[in-house]
């Protein structure tokens, strides 16, 4: 298990490569120079072309990128065009934010998916099932943005102690992480939930209607068991792989940072702050926070692949050969 | 003392799918002694699993159900339960402890993700709850032929063979008084066939437990069987004591379920293979369900669908040729345009 996971890890290393060149290179490529957004609107030709030599803007492109990759391994993330403060420092203090949104959404979403999923797979074909499809349907179809506009106008307007944007913190644990007002967090959450929750759901319901045909229900069945521990203990623990699967995606899209609904809530999350720095050509900020998504990603990835292992002891045996 | 342990009495199961009914069961009647084993033989779609799943109280439903008939199991203290007719609570009650069964394929009827001490031990809970369920588990294990030891390994670290006996193990955990086999060697290897035989045999013999064998392998039911019911098209068409069926077989089926095999005694070049297929359940031949297939057909078994014919107080066929009644004398052969 121990080496799986050491492969596993170094197998990252090619994957932040390959996702820092790209963004190296249409960040590079989009237009834009960097010396005049540092100096500002005010500043001479000369004293542009002179920052552009100082930041190495004149050197070729790899000397750039390896330059870039020379200093990330130091750990230097460089500083942002923009506030001139250490990219690192404001990605992690916005980083518990999302990880925050994220959780409440995620428990919305998997409250709402699994019970309704494993129901619609039971029913197959009621009106209960039907339902819960449609829905499901809806969820996954409805784009976030406009979603969040709609409870925006529809709740938080009329409704007094829900902002329409912004979070309110309730309390603060170990100086940075904010823990918002329920008012402030549930809009968003939901908004962020019902898209996951379609997702989870419908493969909940198409994992499960798989699982319960399987003989070793029937065998469950013939034993005597009672149904509804049928479908607790030997079905959804069958049905699981799936639907882990699908919610760790889901989870590590929504860390990386939910870019619409954060913008639309004016969440302070990496997503939003991702979205600015885009506006304002900030590229340092750019390509370390696509390295730090792809990074949260990739890790909860590997988080999902370990989890795996206590679901399925037939994994856990490949882990062990492997 | 009556020593019925079962008594199916005209079971009619029928699978409606799309509006199409399929006549899976059609009338049959059974009944099993204590410590009896029952064969039921016949080819695949004759209805045989659907009978098991009926008696199991398993029938899946939609699309199945049953739609005449009971299902009579008396149990050791003399209790009478229809189980076409109890409610569920009930149903789980026998499903388990008083009646189980074998699943035909043991690679796919073990819960993977559950360790085969726990699929062993959770019967004896859900029946036995005064019993240390573990310890009864382990001896089963043991009772098998597998080490206690690998209690809690996984289904996928034992062979299929292994996996069988587990399956065994788990059926017979709460010493039922009537154990379905389904089909219990067809999947396994000839050697392996002929160990979980003889462990069936010994454990059938220690615990008195009646079984009912459903296989297509005559040769299995030769082997452990008192009794066979030959089943053709969702009806027994033949029933008696091993020696009434294979000695002295009557029906044209059974006689061409026997020449299809072949024998070590003659000569023969080729099997004679019984011609045609099963009938499509969706759309039964009328009168005998055989007739087409059959090689003494006359247009009195077109029509007349033939009753419960006693050969002696054991044996029974359902036949108007083996009846030789007056219909079957006087119609004429049937002629393949």
């Amino acid at each position: 298990m121990g080496s799986y996971i050491f492969k596993r890890v170094l197998a990252l290393v090619p994957i932040l490569i390959g996702v820092s060149f790209l963004v190296f290179t249409i960040m590079h490529l989009s237009p834009g120079d960097p010396a005049s957004l540092v100096l500002g609107e005010q500043a001479t030709a000369e004293q542009i072309a002179q920052k552009r030599e100082e930041m190495g803007l004149n050197d070729p492109f790899l000397v750039q990128y390896g330059n870039y990759v020379f200093k990330y391994v130091q750990g230097d993330f460089g500083q942002s065009y923009v506030s001139n403060r250490d990219v690192a420092t404001e990605i992690l203090s916005r980083f518990p934010n999302t990880v925050t949104l994220t959780i409440a959404s995620m428990i919305i979403a998997i409250g709402i998916a699994i019970p309704t999923g494993i129901i619609a797979a039971t029913k197959q074909y009621s009106i209960t099932d039907n339902v819960a499809t449609v829905l499901a349907l809806l969820g996954v179809s409805m784009p976030n943005f406009w979603l969040g506009l709609m409870l925006i106008i529809g709740i938080a307007v009329p409704v007094q102690f829900i902002p329409t944007g912004g979070m309110k913190v309730a309390y603060t644990l170990f100086g940075n992480i904010k823990i918002p007002t329920l008012g402030s967090i549930i809009l968003p959450a939901i908004t962020l939930g019902t898209g996951a929750a379609g997702i989870i759901m419908r493969m909940t319901r198409s994992s499960m209607l798989e699982v319960v045909r399987q003989d070793y229900i029937r065998t469950a069945r013939a034993k005597g068991v009672s149904e509804k521990v049928v479908i607790r203990k030997h079905a959804l623990s069958n049905a699981l792989i799936p639907i882990v699967t699908v919610v760790g995606l889901q989870f590590g899209y929504l860390l990386g940072g939910a870019v619409l609904t954060e913008s639309v809530f004016s969440w302070p999350g990496v997503g939003r702050y991702m979205v600015d720095s885009i506006k304002t050509r900030d590229m340092p900020v750019v390509i370390a926070g696509v390295i730090f998504m792809a990074s949260v990603f990739t890790i909860v990835n590997l988080f999902v692949d370990i989890l795996y292992a206590y679901i399925d002891p037939r994994i856990k045996a490949e882990y062990k050969k492997g | 003392m009556n020593d019925t342990l079962l008594d199916i009495k005209d079971l009619e199961v029928q699978y409606v799918v799309d509006g199409e009914i399929t006549r899976a069961v059609n009338g049959i009647n059974l009944k099993l002694k204590k410590g009896e084993v029952l064969g039921l033989v016949g080819e695949t779609g004759a209805g045989k699993t659907t009978t098991a799943l009926a008696i199991m109280g398993l029938i899946p439903n939609p699309p199945g159900k049953v739609t005449k008939g009971n299902i009579n199991f008396t149990n050791s203290e003399n209790m009478k339960i229809d189980i076409c007719n109890v409610n569920n609570k009930a149903l789980l009650d026998i499903r388990g402890s008083k009646i189980s069964m074998i699943f035909q394929d043991p690679m796919t009827s073990l819960n993977p993700v559950m360790s085969i001490g726990d699929q062993i031990k959770e019967g004896v809970e859900i029946h036995q709850p005064e019993v240390n369920a573990k310890e009864r588990a382990k001896e089963m294990l043991e009772l098998v032929g597998i080490p206690k030891e690998r209690f809690n390994e996984y289904p996928h670290q034992f062979s299929g063979g292994m996996k069988q006996r587990i399956i065994i193990a788990i059926a017979l955990a709460c010493t039922p008084e009537l154990l379905i086999a389904d089909e219990p060697t067809t999947a396994l290897d000839v050697t392996i066939q002929a160990q979980v035989l003889d462990m069936m045999k010994d454990l059938k013999i220690k615990f008195n437990t009646a079984m009912l064998m459903i296989t297509h392998d005559l040769g299995v039911i030769a082997k452990t069987c008192d009794n066979v019911a030959i089943m053709y098209a969702g009806e027994i068409i033949e029933y008696g004591t091993l020696r009434d069926v294979y000695k002295n077989t009557q029906h044209p089926y059974t006689m061409g379920l026997f020449n299809s095999i072949p024998s070590i005694d003659k000569v023969e070049k080729r099997l004679k293979p019984i011609k045609g297929l099963t009938p499509d359940a969706t759309n039964l031949p009328s009168g005998c369900k055989f007739h087409p297939r059959c090689e003494f057909a006359r247009e009195a078994c077109r029509e007349i669908a033939p009753k419960e014919y006693n050969l002696n107080e054991t044996h029974y066929t359902k036949c108007l040729k083996v009846e030789g009644c007056n219909e079957y004398k006087e119609s004429r052969v049937i002629d393949d345009e």
